[in-house]
């Protein structure tokens, strides 16, 4: 009697999502990630066979491991026993991590400031973990073990078990989760602040152990840069070269002070310029002047840095631009992929496939000078600057399609869902509060995946959200199916043509007015349908800029008509208005490389 | 005893324990639904004000004597406001698919199989801060849930009429869909920025946001967002308590509940009931049952975690005499063993006192954790011993079950019964 034995261990969204600065946010998804590995490593020692992830990608450190660990547990094994290794197992990798923040706790001579029987109690209570097991005898029982082993493992988690809080009257709760108790106040290192940003704490914040772990989680590697980084990288590829080094030498003698970082083993592509961008964004306020406590000298030579800079980008005729997007990507019709597949070996294939993208994706991702978050199982977050975000998109669904239709062809029918791959591209200020961010991806992604044809859920696409600073929650979204090629077909012609004067700012608001003029009317009938075009060609003929040319005129029409659909319809109208607006926003973000030749930082 | 309505004239706001300043990039967040707690400290604030009288720790203490119930949602989507509670974990409404459309899986427990199995569900029965472990020996008897459909979750499947919930508590085997339900009240994003106090000016760079949620007054009913040629109803919302022990409060007043000192007119309900036992489910029980499901219509702090102080921890039979000493006891039957529970992901509570038990002093409340509203507990009544009776379910009928007599005072923990079957074995 062998078994199918599923795992899945976290908490997942909340504890990623609890995240200040950008480097939580990648911390917490590379913890979960190494628990992830250490419970795959310890059932693989265990003489059982990993099915999920595949057994490379475990002993691949730059391979993120999805939270769901499914292993064939032999004969002479018993099942509960080799789940609870693994349970002990990452919770070892959790108590070290734990012990790592209390040497460099000894090592700064931080003097209590960290209530240690609260931080280590609550790292005790951190981890979710599931098992469920299900036995087979031979291998045509295979694929209903695994499935039975699956449900089983649903059925176990309905139970979210959790202990009592570990709490106590009169202390603060952590600025990063509510239900915590904060085992660290950065207001109590006032005559210490080297002390404080060595344990990487700002002057007020609170944080509860389980924060502070992942504060200090491989604080030395800083291969996560900022958000405002990858918003200014636009800008940074394009300015001259002289500019850039003179920047560069002016950053370097500024980054003793609280509002310059200098980034170090920054990837490949940021390090032309690594350094926090923060302060070209605009000077610190007094209020944070006064947070850091900045002295005069500090301050002023701060200010002179920042108006010479705003003298330099009038002259050069660029500044950065301060949004950033966010993408968040997942594969679709896995689930009916998986049940397909009969033979473990195949599953495993599988498995192997999916580490293989893991891997492409990170390489995509550092090629359009993006920050990759997290890349595991057919899952994808990451940063990107808005001049490379949609080709970054079009370039991942490219690859996931690659890679995994031999294995889709091979298993499914002709009738099945074919696995594809939706992304969902969140636009933002930098500003943003990063868990909003992330939330606004993830937003947008499921709204890729709520694409319907003819009422039928078909998911396969890209769907983009513009989050203005001043909107609230509002947003513009424009969603499109991968099979009409979206980024060429549609996005870059539409960029090209702002980017030509070919269409103005007006266009597009103008004729989101004719859309909201005709939404509630039907457009049933083709003489509607027909008077509603006209009245959009003429609005892009009158709109169009000075600059534009009379020959392009009637191309630039027949290109957004005739992507409103044959007879016009309301909805696409609606949808290339919005693809319209969002480009003009990404075209602000994108600059012609100088004259002086794009120093490519 | 007196219902009073809370009608939301603000987007409120009810943040969870973290700190909040308003520092550039901060974001203040609101849960959907208030915590019972908080309206009934907004209760007694209001309480205690009309007293005329200074607040001290008498006064304090004093108003404790108000008891809440609630609070449970009512909803009008045209038709008049109507109670609704937040859906049951064990009915899962899963989307529509290619081949299938939407549809609704019961979570049953499930008697597994020989051979096959799932790690026990821990549960700590040492009370207080807990740092000393001390684990139940009967978390292996917990069964697992049997899923039998593996589709995606619908989303805005939060709130359930109270007919549709009764049904489902009424029939142990029904899968149908709920006739009325509604999403959470949705949120609302400002943008705000910080004013120095001296020149009331804003100060440079200094914005930061808040989410709050907001109530309609009326019903609204317009194009769907995306899909504009189908119309969608955004009803009018409120929330329903009831108050015990206090009978001077206004009848209709304005009140401040949750952060920012947001304003909601409190009248004394005359349109809609507290709702009673319903027959259909006194029916159900005529004939004595022995599956009886305790479904939380508010969150619920346990003494043991997910699991309540009341359940033995070896041999996970009920005991309503694990109370607190010098109260009586909780309506729960004695004669009931925890089979199975279906417990969403954890919530936090902690908040501010006025006087800490400790030091007297302000300062912030411990946080604890709650089992979520829509948590199921299964018990069994076994061979043995008499099967519930319709009184015993009627006594159970929006009913407290905390450890904590302070908890059940606040209006935590309030239940509705039902009965249920076992999934159909392999």
């Amino acid at each position: 009697m062998r078994y199918i034995l599923a795992i899945s261990v976290g908490p997942v969204q909340d504890f990623i999502a609890a995240a200040r600065k950008t480097r939580d946010l990648w911390a917490g998804s590379e913890m979960l990630s190494e628990i992830s590995r250490q419970v795959a490593i310890a059932v693989g020692g265990e003489n059982c066979e990993l099915i999920f992830p595949a057994p490379e990608s475990v002993n691949a450190p730059e391979i993120n491991i999805a939270n769901k660990i499914v292993a064939i547990v032999p004969d002479e094994k018993d099942p509960a026993t080799v789940a609870d290794a693994a349970r002990v197992r990452a919770q070892l990798l959790l108590d070290n991590w734990l012990t790592g923040v209390r040497q460099l706790d000894a090592t700064i001579r931080a003097d209590d400031a960290i209530n240690w029987p609260t931080a280590e109690a609550q790292v005790k209570d951190f981890l979710e973990f599931f098992a469920a097991w299900w036995p087979y005898k031979v291998d045509e029982e295979y694929a209903h073990a695994r499935d039975m082993a699956d449900k089983l493992l649903a059925g176990r988690k309905a139970l979210r078990d959790f202990m009592p809080a570990v709490s106590d009257e009169g202390v603060p709760k952590s600025s990063l989760d509510g239900g915590r108790d904060a085992v660290i106040d950065g207001r109590d290192f006032e005559k210490h602040p080297d002390k404080r940003l060595a344990l990487g704490v700002s002057g007020k914040e609170l944080l509860d152990g389980i924060s502070l772990m992942k504060r200090l989680y491989k604080k030395e590697d800083l291969r996560f840069v900022s958000v405002s980084r990858v918003a200014a990288d636009p800008f940074l590829r394009a300015v001259a070269r002289e500019f850039l080094l003179d920047l560069n030498t002016k950053m370097d003698s500024l980054k003793g002070t609280s509002f310059v970082q200098y980034l170090r083993n920054t990837p490949e592509h940021f390090s032309g310029f690594p350094f926090d961008t923060n302060l070209l964004f605009g000077p610190p306020s007094d209020a944070e002047f006064e947070r850091e406590g900045t002295g005069p000298e500090e301050k002023t030579a701060l200010e002179e840095f920042w108006k010479q800079f705003e003298k330099d980008c009038s002259s050069h005729g660029m500044r950065p631009y301060p949004y950033v997007a966010v993408l968040h990507a997942d594969g679709d019709f896995m689930g009916g992929l998986i049940s397909k597949i009969t033979r473990k070996d195949k599953h495993r294939e599988f498995s192997g496939i999916l580490a293989e993208f893991a891997g492409e994706a990170k390489d995509i991702v550092n090629s359009h000078f993006g920050s990759l978050v997290y890349s595991g199982g057919d899952d994808v977050l990451a940063f990107l600057p808005l001049d490379k975000a949609l080709e970054c998109a079009d370039k991942l669904r490219a690859k996931f399609a690659s890679l995994l239709k031999p294995i889709a062809d091979e298993v499914l029918d002709p009738d099945d869902a074919k696995p594809s791959f939706s992304v969902g591209i969140a636009i933002g200020h930098f500003q943003a509060p990063l868990q909003t961010l992330v939330e606004w991806s993830r937003r947008a992604e499921k709204a890729a995946k709520q694409r319907k044809d003819h009422g039928k859920v078909v998911k396969n696409a890209l769907a983009v959200h513009l989050h203005t600073h001043s909107a609230g929650d509002e947003y513009t979204e424009a969603v499109r199916g991968w099979e009409q090629d979206p980024v060429t077909s549609f996005w870059q012609k539409w960029i090209g043509y702002i980017q030509q004067k070919e269409i103005s700012s007006g266009t597009a608001y103008h004729l989101r007015d004719l859309w909201r003029e005709f939404e509630d009317l039907s457009l049933a009938t083709p003489a509607k349908a027909s008077v509603l075009e006209a009245e959009a060609r003429r609005i892009i003929k009158r709109k169009r800029e000075s600059g534009g040319s009379r020959a392009q005129a009637q191309v630039v029409q027949d290109d957004v008509l005739s992507a409103c659909g044959s007879p016009l319809r309301a909805n696409l109208l609606n949808n290339t208005v919005n693809e319209i607006i969002i480009s003009r926003k990404l075209v602000e973000g994108t600059f012609e490389p100088s004259r002086n030749g794009g120093s490519n930082p | 005893m007196t219902d009073y309505l809370i009608q939301p004239r603000d987007p409120l706001m009810f943040r969870d324990g973290r700190p909040f300043s308003a520092d550039p990039g901060s974001l203040a967040e609101s849960m959907r639904l208030p915590y019972p707690s908080t309206l009934a400290g907004a209760l007694r604030t209001l309480a205690g004000n009309a007293t005329g009288r200074v607040w001290d720790k008498e006064l304090a203490a004093g108003v404790h004597s108000l008891k809440a119930k609630g609070p449970l949602p009512i909803v009008d989507d045209g038709s008049g406001w109507k109670v609704y509670l937040p859906a049951p974990a064990d009915a899962v409404i899963l989307a529509e698919t290619d081949d299938a459309p939407v549809r609704l899986m019961r979570l049953r427990p499930w008697k597994i199989p020989s051979g096959t199995g799932c790690n026990a569900a821990p549960y700590r029965t040492k009370e207080g801060n807990g740092k000393q472990a001390a684990f139940g020996s009967g978390c292996g008897q917990i069964l697992p849930l049997k899923v039998t459909d593996d589709g995606k979750p619908q989303g805005d499947c939060d709130l359930w009429s109270l007919e549709d919930c009764v049904a489902w508590l009424a029939d142990p085997e029904s899968t149908a869909l709920p006739g009325r339900m509604f999403g959470h009240a949705p949120v609302e994003d400002r943008t705000h920025v910080d004013v120095d106090k001296d020149f009331l000016t804003g100060k440079n760079g200094m914005l930061f946001s808040t989410v709050s949620v907001t109530h309609n007054d009326w019903t609204h009913t317009r194009p769907r967002r995306d899909k504009p040629e189908e119309m969608e109803t955004s009803p009018a919302r409120a929330l329903l308590i009831r108050v015990e022990g206090w009978d001077d409060l206004p009848d209709e007043t304005f009140v401040t509940a949750g952060g920012e000192r947001r304003l909601s007119r409190l009248s004394s309900n005359a349109e809609t009931e507290w709702p009673e036992f319903p027959d259909r489910l006194r029916d159900s029980a005529k004939n004595g049952i022995r599956h009886l499901k305790l479904q939380l219509v508010t969150p619920a702090p346990f003494a043991h975690g997910w699991k309540p102080g009341w359940v033995d921890p070896g041999n996970l039979k009920t005991n309503p005499l694990r109370n607190e000493e010098g109260h009586p006891p909780l309506p729960i039957p004695s004669r009931m063993r925890l089979v199975a529970a279906c417990v969403p992901r954890r919530q936090a509570v902690s908040g501010w006192s006025n006087f800490l038990e400790t030091t007297q002093e302000p300062g912030p409340k411990r946080a604890r954790y709650l089992a979520p509203a829509g948590s199921v507990y299964f018990f069994e009544v076994d061979d043995g011993d008499e099967p519930l009776t319709e009184k015993e379910l009627e006594e159970l009928w929006l009913a407290s079950i905390c450890d904590s007599p302070h908890d059940r005072g606040d209006g935590f923990g309030l239940v509705v019964p039902g009965v249920w079957d076992y999934a159909e074995e392999d």
